[in-house]
């Protein structure tokens, strides 16, 4: 057998051990696509829709790796020398070049929310990295990796920490930023006008309003999304109703059609309570045509109320769906999962989407790092949105984008928080084999739950012997038969007690905005105790409680850190906000029902005469436009000239004019 | 001549017909018919229009270099081994003369093509600039920082020689010169410095470290000089929109491009008598004249639908990179300072408060009046706190922050887009020249497979010349010698001898910026960076040529 001829079969030897080798190799590597969803009907629909990814997953071949490292570089060098004009374009290219690979899509949509927009100067320059961060993720990552728990982490995150925590300079515009879009899409949830009404009730009536959304015609078919801004044949379905079809023909004679024109005409002339509570001023009427549009809007004959809702129940959910990749009947899922009133205007409500999506879409084992991860986000957005979730804004016509924005404690979220903290504490006990208390999440759900005492005791849900669910006791004594929590605090004679105690405890830490808190919410329920139901008792008890707050936090508390104005200061700004903006402590107010809260406090005009001090024009303006008489309702409180005149001592600067006076 | 000329337009014909040269222009022409609808840069319309002129100069710049060498070494070569040379040979043709109108040949072909695709991008570029910019701030960068040309200054060197004697004459008097000294002493040094050396070497970065830094309250200044500002205004003609005269003031409607140049509470002048701007919008502004000047009988006169002549004053852009000597929380990027801007030793006549972001470049605008005199300007930086946000809130000392000279530098117009992009457009044609050069050196001597693989090779190392050179070092990560390093930077060597630094040489760069491409720097790259290379090329590949056995003669 010659050279020639033992090469030859060498590589005869050679090729078909490769060949058997790449043929075991195949199961394996289909399983692994399948696992990864590399082959879903998702994946090959996202190669459809965009021809550039088709291409660029193939054509490059080998030279994709150099391709890769030379835009890593290029965007690197770039963002050094500060220079972002194509980042997104590099991120996205980069990403396109290796789709499958969650952790580069992590990367850029992190490196753009969190690197990149600090860079910037301008609100608006921020909010569009941030947001270049979520869309990369939401509309491009996820879309490609629909079963990444990475993913579904870093967009929650983007969410919950960049947009809905205090550490980036302009968290605030951020925000009002997202409220405004939301609000736009939404509307405002239904809110607690009715001071008869329970919490529960209210918080049953938000859940039921967004069913109508969540049960509108709506194909979630991963292969149509965002196909069509609004799909055409669930419009069609739609329409087969005549009530809806007669009310969209006459829509149609003004231009407005069944999309994002029905919401723009809706936001702009409608009455009802979800636009109206964020409006400063009535919806101004410049023309016959948009008299009769604003007719039509608010025509409430039952049929065209009827088909009115219908119709921006549909469109709310095409555009939730197509534009926000959020799935309503998930959203809705998760509001009767907790028996919460999600407000989807709060970035936190998103962090908790995207982590619990993420969750039930990836299903990820027990023993899955990412897991646990994911499961920390769903209870810190929780968390957040009890101390922060009831969202009120109010629309600014110099700057729609950016609405005013309040954000405050909502107490329905304490007990479902608690709820799925004790869901997971209990997997991660047994996962671990440790005993309840052991568990790794114990820290966090007793500091939680002493944060929802705090709140609880501040609005008088203190509990007695047998104390209900929902209560201060309740969670009290939870924490010390569950977490076996002794020493002297936690045998403190009542909640209440153990509240202040830990106020000043020494080296707990600086409380400020705590206490601050807790004060508005101790001292608006004992306003509105006596102003409103007529309860002297319980008016009486906060009112003790809330002083008793007060001189503990400020014994503790450094000088540098001491509530400036003594007590009665604070009890006279809490009045200003609840006569002046009592949408901000969750209340709607009628100015009849102001002037009650007002007067029943003739007893203690030092706190009267601050919020009349700062209200008189603003309130004399209400009155006028609500026929009632305002020295009748807000009579001048005795010593309000002492108190302008000391005013004017302390800032002589701020009132120069009448300083010439004197 | 006559004969290299008949060559070239022999080649330039015979290039035409080749499937490759159509393959790349058709491929170029997609390419640059696709940018503006793929292009989306960062959401404003400055970023899509950088990113339009960016990725279209890289696009050209990349096939027509490309192109150039195949097309070079396949006409040298296939001549060659299809031994058409050999029907050449024969004619009254020197051989210098066939490679020179080779040369000629592709320099013209793409010639015509790099002019037809810089035609397209500018026209891209100006289509894009027509649209609807993102915000005010959008429209001042389209008009200021990529439609202009812009000179950039550095600031005066400080003598740090001199503050590092001074030390040195302070350690002698201590009597602690020794003692000094006797730290390096101790080391070894790879470098072979000696300890005076190495002490003198540490003192200058202490020193550089210590003019470079601003503590808390502290403050960082630089002085600028030659800045050419006389005769920089920008002229056109507005009409009044609105009159207000009895107030002393008016809107004025003028074109985009100026109003772009504009500057909030910035000076104007209209028919000669200056003014403030206080309020801006895209095509139109808003000026005020103070009480005594809004009493001249000219500005009484004027009414709605009059036509002014509005000059806008030259305005300096202060660009620096701010770095805090401290990590800075998550989400924490932005530290308050003060910028004075005004002539050395003279009070500062623009002071500008805030805050803006650190690590990454910044760039303000200011009028130029009375703060540049004589071609003069002083910038000093001041490192203060942020202030309170409420009554509660404290006040923290902001951490010390250090700025480089280097990321420092005052920017001002010196001259327009059109004749900048002219110029970036030869500074291209420059680099097409010398691989046309290239290709003929490598055709003459190479088959075309080899040829162009030399090309290809030589031309990656002169596009990632800046990258190769950071990547590769010559010492290992603890110091210790490196055999990879060693050889990688030979190599290094030999495409920084054989190749021009294509990536300095590239003028997109500049060009998004809006940075003025000086006459000099084509001068510089056309007469050594390229010019001397390519003659040299071309010398060898004729000599080369020249010696060749085209035919070997067999008995």
């Amino acid at each position: 057998m010659g050279r020639s001829r033992i090469i030859q079969i060498a590589c005869l030897l050679l090729a078909a051990g490769l060949l058997t080798t790449a043929g075991l190799l195949q199961k394996p590597i289909l399983q692994e696509s399948e696992k990864s969803d590399f082959l879903s009907r998702q994946n090959l629909a996202a190669m459809e829709r965009s021809p550039q990814l088709a291409v660029l997953t193939s054509v490059p071949g080998g030279l994709r790796v150099l391709a890769v490292n030379y835009l890593w570089i290029r965007s690197q060098t770039l963002h050094q020398e500060g220079r972002h004009f194509d980042a997104y374009q590099l991120a996205e290219l980069i990403c396109q070049l290796q789709p499958y690979q969650p952790g580069v899509w992590a990367f850029q949509a992190w490196n753009m929310a969190w690197n990149i927009s600090v860079t910037t100067q301008t609100r608006e320059e921020r909010w569009r990295w941030v947001y270049n961060g979520v869309k990369l993720l939401r509309d491009r990552a996820i879309v490609q990796n629909p079963r990444s728990m990475l993913l579904y982490k870093e967009l929650s995150w983007i969410f919950f920490s960049k947009m809905g925590g205090y550490m980036d300079d302009m968290h605030w515009s951020y925000k009002q930023r997202w409220a405004g879009m939301m609000q736009s899409l939404l509307g405002s949830p239904p809110s607690g006008d009715d001071l008869k009404q329970t919490l529960a009730q209210e918080t049953d009536l938000a859940i039921e309003a967004f069913g109508a959304i969540a049960n509108a015609p709506l194909d979630t078919d991963p292969v149509r999304w965002a196909r069509e801004r609004i799909q055409q044949d669930k419009r069609q379905e739609l329409l087969a109703d005549p009530v809806v079809s007669a009310y969209a023909e006459k829509l149609k004679a003004f231009g407005v059609d069944i999309d994002e024109s029905l919401l723009g005409a809706y936001n702009r002339f409608s009455l009802d309570d979800s636009v109206q509570a964020v409006r400063i001023i009535p919806p101004q009427l410049k023309s016959q045509r948009e008299k009769e549009l604003s007719a039509l809007i608010n025509d409430n004959a039952a049929a065209a109320k009827q088909a009115r809702e219908k119709m921006l129940a549909f469109v709310r959910a095409q555009i939730l769906w197509n534009e926000y990749h959020l799935d309503p009947q998930f959203m809705w899922e998760l509001m009767k999962r907790y028996k919460v009133p999600l407000d989807w205007r709060h970035t936190m409500s998103h962090g908790l989407y995207w982590a619990a999506y993420g969750l039930k879409v990836c299903d990820p084992s027990e023993t899955d790092f990412l897991k646990l991860n994911h499961r920390r986000n769903v209870l810190n957005s929780l968390k957040n949105l009890t101390s922060m979730g009831l969202v009120n804004i109010l629309w600014r016509p110099d700057n729609p984008d950016y609405p005013n924005y309040y954000e405050s404690a909502d107490l329905r979220y304490i007990e479902p928080t608690h709820q799925q903290h004790i869901e997971y504490a209990k997997a991660d006990a047994k996962l671990k084999g440790k005993t309840f208390d052991k568990n790794t999440l114990a820290s966090g759900h007793v500091n939680y739950l002493i944060k929802a005492m705090d709140l609880l005791v501040a609005d008088g849900r203190i509990g007695g012997i047998k104390p209900k669910v929902g209560t201060a006791q309740y969670y009290y004594d939870y924490i010390k038969r569950e977490y076996k929590r002794t020493g002297k605090m936690w045998d403190s004679e009542s909640v209440e007690d153990f509240v202040v105690a830990e106020m000043a405890a020494e080296g707990s830490v600086p409380r400020y905005e705590i206490t601050l808190v807790m004060l508005k919410f101790t001292l608006k329920r004992a306003l509105v105790a006596r102003g409103l139901t007529n309860d002297e008792k319980e008016f009486q008890n906060r009112w003790r409680f809330a002083r008793r707050l007060f001189n503990a936090y400020q014994k503790g508390a450094a000088d540098r850190m001491k509530i400036p104005g003594g007590f009665n200061n604070v009890a006279g700004n809490v009045l200003t906000v609840l006569l002046g903006r009592p949408r901000t402590l969750g209340l709607t107010i009628s100015v009849a029902d102001r002037s009650d809260i007002y007067l029943a406090l003739a007893d203690k005009p030092q706190i009267q005469v601050i919020a009349y001090h700062q209200l008189e024009g603003f309130l004399r303006r209400l009155c006028k436009a609500g026929g009632i008489d305002f020295a009748k309702a807000f009579p001048a409180p005795p010593g309000l000239e002492g108190y302008r005149r000391k005013l004017r001592q302390v800032m002589p600067a701020a009132n120069p004019g009448r300083d010439k006076t004197k | 001549m006559n004969s290299i000329w008949a060559v070239a337009r022999h080649t330039l014909s015979q290039c035409l017909r080749m499937k490759i040269a159509v393959a790349f222009l058709l491929l170029l022409a997609a390419g640059l018919a696709i940018l503006p609808l793929v292009m989306t840069g960062d959401g404003t319309l400055a970023g899509k229009i950088r990113t339009a002129l960016s990725y279209g100069v890289g696009i050209t710049g990349v096939l027509l270099s490309i192109l150039t060498v195949l097309v070079t070494v396949a006409v040298v070569s296939g001549d060659i081994q299809q031994k058409h040379i050999q029907l050449l040979a024969v004619k009254p043709l020197a051989r210098w003369q066939y490679l020179l109108g080779r040369w000629l040949g592709v320099v013209l072909l793409n010639a015509a093509l790099l002019g037809v695709a810089a035609v397209t991008i500018y026209l891209i570029a100006q289509h894009l600039r027509g649209s609807d910019p993102a915000s005010a701030v959008d429209h001042r960068t389209i008009e200021t920082e990529i439609f202009t040309a812009r000179a950039e200054v550095k600031p005066q060197p400080p003598n740090i020689g001199k503050l590092v004697r001074k030390r040195i004459e302070k350690l002698k008097v201590d009597g602690r010169f020794d003692d000094a000294l006797q730290t390096y002493a101790g080391e070894v040094d790879r470098k072979g410095k000696t300890p005076q050396e190495r002490l003198y070497a540490e003192l200058l970065k202490q020193e550089l470290s210590r003019i470079e830094t601003a503590g808390p309250m502290g403050a960082i200044g630089w002085r600028f000089k030659d800045l050419d500002l006389a005769g920089r205004e920008t002229k056109a003609y507005g009409t009044v929109k609105i009159s207000r005269a009895d107030v002393g003031q008016f809107r004025i409607s003028v074109p985009t491009p100026l109003a772009g140049k504009l500057v909030y509470r910035g000076p104007v002048r209209i028919d000669d008598i200056s003014g403030q701007v206080i309020s801006l919008g895209r095509d139109w502004f808003d000026v005020r004249f103070g009480p005594d000047v809004a009493k001249r009988q000219h500005l009484l006169d004027l009414r709605k639908g009059s036509t002014v002549e509005v000059t806008v004053e030259p305005t300096i852009q202060f660009r620096y990179k701010a770095q805090p000597t401290v990590k800075l929380p998550a989400g924490k990027k932005q530290l308050h300072r003060v910028l004075y801007f005004g002539p050395p030793m003279g009070k500062p006549i623009y002071i500008v408060a805030g805050s803006g972001p650190t690590g990454t470049p910044t760039t303000m605008t200011v009028p130029a009046a009375g703060a540049v005199v004589d071609g003069k300007l002083q910038v000093v930086y001041r490192n203060i706190p942020a202030p309170p946000t409420g009554p509660s809130s404290m006040v923290f000392m902001p951490p010390s922050v250090r700025i480089s000279s280097a990321d420092v530098s005052v920017l001002y117009r010196v001259g327009g887009f059109e004749a900048n992009y002219i110029r970036s457009v030869l500074l291209v044609f420059c680099q097409l020249v010398f691989l046309a050069a290239l290709g003929v050196f490598f055709g003459s001597f190479l088959s075309f497979p080899v040829a162009t693989m030399a090309c290809m090779v030589l031309l990656g190392g002169g596009l990632i010349f800046n990258w190769l050179s950071e990547a590769v070092g010559w010492y290992g990560q603890g110091g210790e010698f490196d055999f990879s390093g060693f050889v990688g930077n030979i190599v290094l060597t030999i495409i920084k001898v054989l190749m021009p630094n294509l990536s300095e040489t590239s003028p997109a760069d500049k060009l998004v910026d809006g940075i003025y491409i000086s006459w000099a720097s084509i001068g510089w790259a056309s007469a050594w960076a390229v010019g001397a290379r390519a003659t040299l090329y071309l010398g060898l590949g004729c000599w080369i040529f020249h010696k060749r056995e085209l035919a070997h003669v067999q008995v």
